[in-house]
């Protein structure tokens, strides 16, 4: 009793504190970026004073800049997409993330890998820096990626593996089927007859306002300026608040009943329309393992939603058939 | 299927054989989005010959627009297993996210205590009392709390002064709490 308000003094004090870092944060970021833009600029000139030191120095091949890079072209990589069985057949006729090179398969005891070559001028560490942060670079050699497991995918189980894997030649590529062999084993068994979908739910523009604000039905002389400017910011947030709940509500909804009749469920972050290029506000973001004799169900289970959203101003998108890319990490993790 | 409800299905089998293809509808390819969320983010990821970061900067600007944009709202609704997730704790994430949420709470605070935000040059007193009587056991606690604070907004940054004064007091009475709390 002789602290009255202890929730509420220590309430006020963090709040203070965070009124105060909020600027320290600001200037905090603004001194790391500036010294990671340093950091950067140092590496670029490091490397550019050890390219022009090695030219001056007798007997040493000068390395980067003056190598010609048709050279390392000459001997071409091994582009790994994903795993499948040894035996299963090899999407022989899609185009790999190389000149659309045609993908083969690797294959060492029971386990295949599919693989393209890739020419080292442009899938070497150096070559990646630049290419990985090449927008457009990035978006045609994803698809490519995914458009090889896509066509796997239709023949086969496949384990698929992140862009960019990339070995020296085929003997490193057998070494890592050795080395990882149970984990892509383990992967391949628990993933059987299971497809990967995707299935969103986008609210258009508006459908989610709350209830509308009662300010509206107060007669307008009936408040102070002051007190009207208070009651607005009170509707405001009741609004914001309702259309926070039924986001909620709405994707909660469509995340069970989908997971209820998948094998495994899990959330994505919702995607920026900007990226994404969806329209109206992402809700949900989730991806689903689902045994193949169960398609069916799950297609109808997204019309029945899809017809339950509609006529409240949401949207239900269905994407698949994915190779398993959300559902191998539980793989690694049970065979290590 | 004329008669089956609107609904959107990319069509990511187009190559194959039209199995099942009545009721897919014919989409265009899949959504970049969606394919960079899952080559870059998921899939194995094992040891290749080729080193490679895929946290170069750029690149994280790419992720954390594609991941975090939406990050609000998705917070909102408690879900936020990404902040788990190794390759987006970098200091750079948690630095932003750190910022957003004490910013959220500035604006949450003035929105409660009913300030428009100060902008520059601009000095908001905001005076509070703040008086609490406990009466207990046939004693009564009365405390009385003054504080004034002056904000004063600077060239985007806020400072404060407060001042702060308070008294108790003791008598009989019954047994129940009063607040009374009045700002201004």
């Amino acid at each position: 009793m002789d602290e009255p308000t202890p929730t509420e003094a220590l309430r006020t004090a963090l709040d203070r504190l965070g009124e105060e870092l909020a600027a320290d944060v600001l200037v905090q970021a603004r001194r790391e970026a500036v010294d990671r833009a340093t950091s950067i600029l140092a590496d670029e000139i490091t490397r550019s004073v050890l390219d022009n030191a090695r030219a001056h120095l007798p007997g040493v091949a000068p390395a980067r800049k003056s190598r010609p890079r048709r050279e390392s072209s000459g001997a071409p990589a091994h582009y790994v997409y994903g795993i499948i069985w040894a035996g299963e057949a090899t999407p022989e006729d899609a185009h790999g993330v190389a000149d659309g090179r045609p993908p083969f398969a690797v294959e060492h005891g029971r386990l295949a890998a599919i693989a393209s070559l890739v020419p080292l001028d442009e899938f070497d560490e150096e070559a990646l820096h630049e290419n990985l942060n090449d927008v457009e670079w990035l978006e045609r050699t994803a698809r490519a990626h995914e458009a090889v497991l896509d066509a796997a995918l239709a023949e086969a189980t496949v384990v698929p593996l992140r862009l960019c894997t990339i070995y020296r030649g085929e003997e490193q590529v057998r070494e890592m089927l050795d080395r990882e062999g149970p984990v892509f084993e383990d992967a391949l068994r628990r993933l059987e007859g299971k497809t990967e979908w995707g299935v969103k739910l986008l609210a258009q523009p508006g459908a989610l306002h709350g209830s509308p604000p009662e300010g509206d039905a107060q007669e307008p002389g009936g408040l102070s300026r002051g007190a009207a400017y208070m009651q607005g910011k009170r509707d405001e947030a009741r609004a914001r608040e309702d259309a926070v709940r039924q986001a909620e509500e709405w994707a909660h909804q469509v995340h069970e009943r989908i997971a209820a009749l998948a094998a495994e469920a899990l959330l994505n972050p919702l995607q920026n329309p900007e990226v994404s290029g969806h329209t109206g506000e992402m809700l949900l973001n989730g991806v689903y393992l689902v045994d193949d004799a169960d398609e069916e169900v799950l297609r109808d289970e997204v019309e029945a939603l899809a017809a339950e959203f509609e006529p409240l101003g949401g949207a239900v998108e269905l994407s698949g058939p994915w190779p398993p890319y959300n559902f191998v990490k539980g793989s690694i993790e049970a065979a290590r | 299927m004329a008669s089956r409800p609107e609904y959107a299905v990319t069509n990511r089998r187009q190559a194959e054989p039209p199995m099942r293809s009545d009721l897919q509808r014919p989409g265009g390819p899949a959504n970049l989005a969606d394919i960079l969320e899952r080559v870059l983010d998921k899939g194995i990821v094992i040891a290749g010959d080729i080193q490679i970061n895929l946290l170069d900067i750029e690149l994280l600007t790419i992720k954390l627009r594609l991941l975090v944009a939406s990050v609000e709202r998705a917070q909102e609704m408690g879900i936020n297993w990404w902040e788990s997730d190794p390759s987006l704790t970098s200091k750079a994430s948690e630095l932003e996210e750190e910022n957003r949420d004490l910013r959220d709470r500035l604006d949450r605070l003035e929105r409660i205590a009913g300030l428009p935000a100060p902008k520059e040059g601009e000095e908001v007193i905001l005076e509070e009392h703040h008086e609490e009587v406990v009466e207990a056991d046939g004693e009564e606690t009365k405390t009385e709390s003054h504080r004034e604070e002056v904000v004063e907004a600077e060239a985007g940054r806020k400072r404060k002064r407060s001042g702060r004064s308070g008294g108790r007091s003791g008598s009989g009475g019954g047994s129940r709490t009063r607040k009374k709390s009045s700002g201004g």
